[in-house]
């Protein structure tokens, strides 16, 4: 252990919740040691735009902000790359590393994100497929997709729609392959998704649905996609998109409470004392809300509660945006058990769903294309209380 | 008149243009937009944009 290791805070992960953690720490606290432990190279980017890259013509270097050395400077802090956490010991409160240093620590923060959940192939086809948790994974699926290319993606929730409309309008003939005829199920009312797939559909996306995927085999240059139907589709590459985890493995070792992601209090804490979590990998109370939202609201006031501060999070309303810039949609489902029903207004272009209770107040919308601005009314109405 | 930028995703916000579309009218002051304002295309809180140079 070298004499530069204090312990202080110490956060593992160096994505959008861990640099936001970081950042908002040292708003509050401009001294006092600050390391940072990531198995990448510590560039921070965007991740948000992974999905909406190609419509907004960026290149996968276009997205990187900052490395990781200016990152360092701008937030005081040492930031160690290419190391992943081998073992951590609640009581000795210090993680081992994989290059073999021992990390102290006095308050530790885990941001370590989720990964892509993976698809029930047969080994030997797995190895065709790509999936994009991160920046490294995104570079791999565009290298390998020749310009016009014909690229299948699994799966139609937000990635999954958000990627196929960005590969479509950047010229690629986009195959979505889902069991439901609807994308985005579960989250859009009935009104909304069917206007979505029209809206894909007409940027050139064909829809697969009612079927799923059994195995990929290479036949020269193509990739040959065999489906449980038995049909067959020709591609040049796969992207998987069906849904990602909480990444719960080093909580694990720390012993920490999980349900789906690591359990949370309204003051980002584990169930450990100095050690917390935030972003995609921690559920709060209960709730896994893996957006950009929630997640910078988390991190501004995890930064203040490693500063001393006393602060308990309560979540505003917050609508969840579908990235597809050629029906862009703003969707707050409602509280889940609340009562009441959607309402449809459609027209080409536009939609617009309302839930509302029998009293007739609004208590959930979604609104795509030309309704996509209505969402700033609506959330204040809600956010109010009034009936429209 | 001058230029805000999201740090997460790079959408800019102008306060010459405003953003009418959601009711912020042109030539609006960066600190007279809402606080919980968001950014419209991620989501990023109105606390996480940095002033970007007017291009003149």
């Amino acid at each position: 252990m070298d004499r530069s290791d204090r312990g202080g805070i110490v956060i593992v992960g160096t994505g959008l919740a861990g640099y936001g953690v970081a950042r908002e720490y040292r708003k509050w606290e401009k001294s006092g040691p600050l390391t940072l432990i990531t198995s990448g190279d510590g560039s921070f980017y965007s991740k948000p735009m992974l999905s909406a890259a190609w419509s907004a013509g960026k290149s996968p270097d276009q997205l990187v902000a900052k490395q990781a050395q200016a990152m360092a400077s701008e937030l005081g802090a040492r930031i160690l790359t290419g190391e992943t956490v081998l073992a951590a010991g609640a009581a000795g409160k210090a993680l081992t590393l994989s290059g073999g240093r021992t990390i102290p620590y006095d308050k530790l923060v885990l941001a370590v994100g989720a990964r892509p959940r993976k698809l029930a192939i047969p080994d030997s086809s797995g190895a065709f497929v790509h999936s994009v948790n991160d920046l490294d994974g995104y570079r791999e699926l565009r290298a390998g997709l020749p310009s016009g290319g014909r690229l299948l993606i699994i799966g139609a929730g937000l990635i999954g729609c958000e990627f196929a409309h960005d590969f479509a309008v950047a010229g690629h003939r986009v195959t979505l392959l889902s069991q439901s005829p609807l994308p985005l199920q579960g989250l859009l009312p009935p009104g909304l998704a069917r206007a979505l797939r029209s809206a894909l559909e007409a940027i050139g996306v064909a829809f697969v649905d009612g079927d799923a995927l059994q195995s990929l085999a290479r036949h020269g240059a193509d990739l040959q996609a065999r489906l449980e139907s038995g049909r067959e589709l020709e591609v040049d590459s796969v992207l998987s998109a069906i849904g990602f985890d909480p990444e719960i493995g080093l909580a694990r070792m720390l012993g920490l409470e999980v349900g789906r992601g690591i359990a949370v209090n309204a003051g980002l804490r584990t169930s450990q004392p100095d050690i917390y979590a935030v972003g995609d990998c921690a559920e709060m109370s209960g709730r896994w809300l893996p957006f950009v939202q929630p997640l910078s609201l988390a991190a501004r006031a995890l930064g203040q509660i490693l500063a001393g501060k006393d602060v308990s999070l309560a979540f505003p309303h917050m609508p969840i945006l579908v990235k597809t810039p050629r029906f862009p949609i703003a969707v707050l489902p409602p509280a889940s058990g609340a009562q009441g029903n959607w309402s449809e207004d459609s027209q080409p272009g536009g939609a617009k769903c309302l839930f509302r209770d029998s009293d007739g107040r609004v208590l959930g919308f979604a609104v795509g294309g030309t309704h996509y601005p209505d969402r700033v009314e609506l959330l204040k109405s809600i956010s109010g209380g009034a009936a429209i | 008149m001058k230029k805000w930028k999201c740090i997460v995703c790079g959408f800019i916000y102008d306060e010459a243009k405003g953003l009418p579309e959601e009711g912020i009218a042109p030539g609006t002051k960066w600190q007279d937009v809402p606080k919980d304002w968001a950014c419209p295309d991620c989501g990023t809180l109105k606390s996480d944009f940095e002033m970007v140079e007017a291009d003149g």
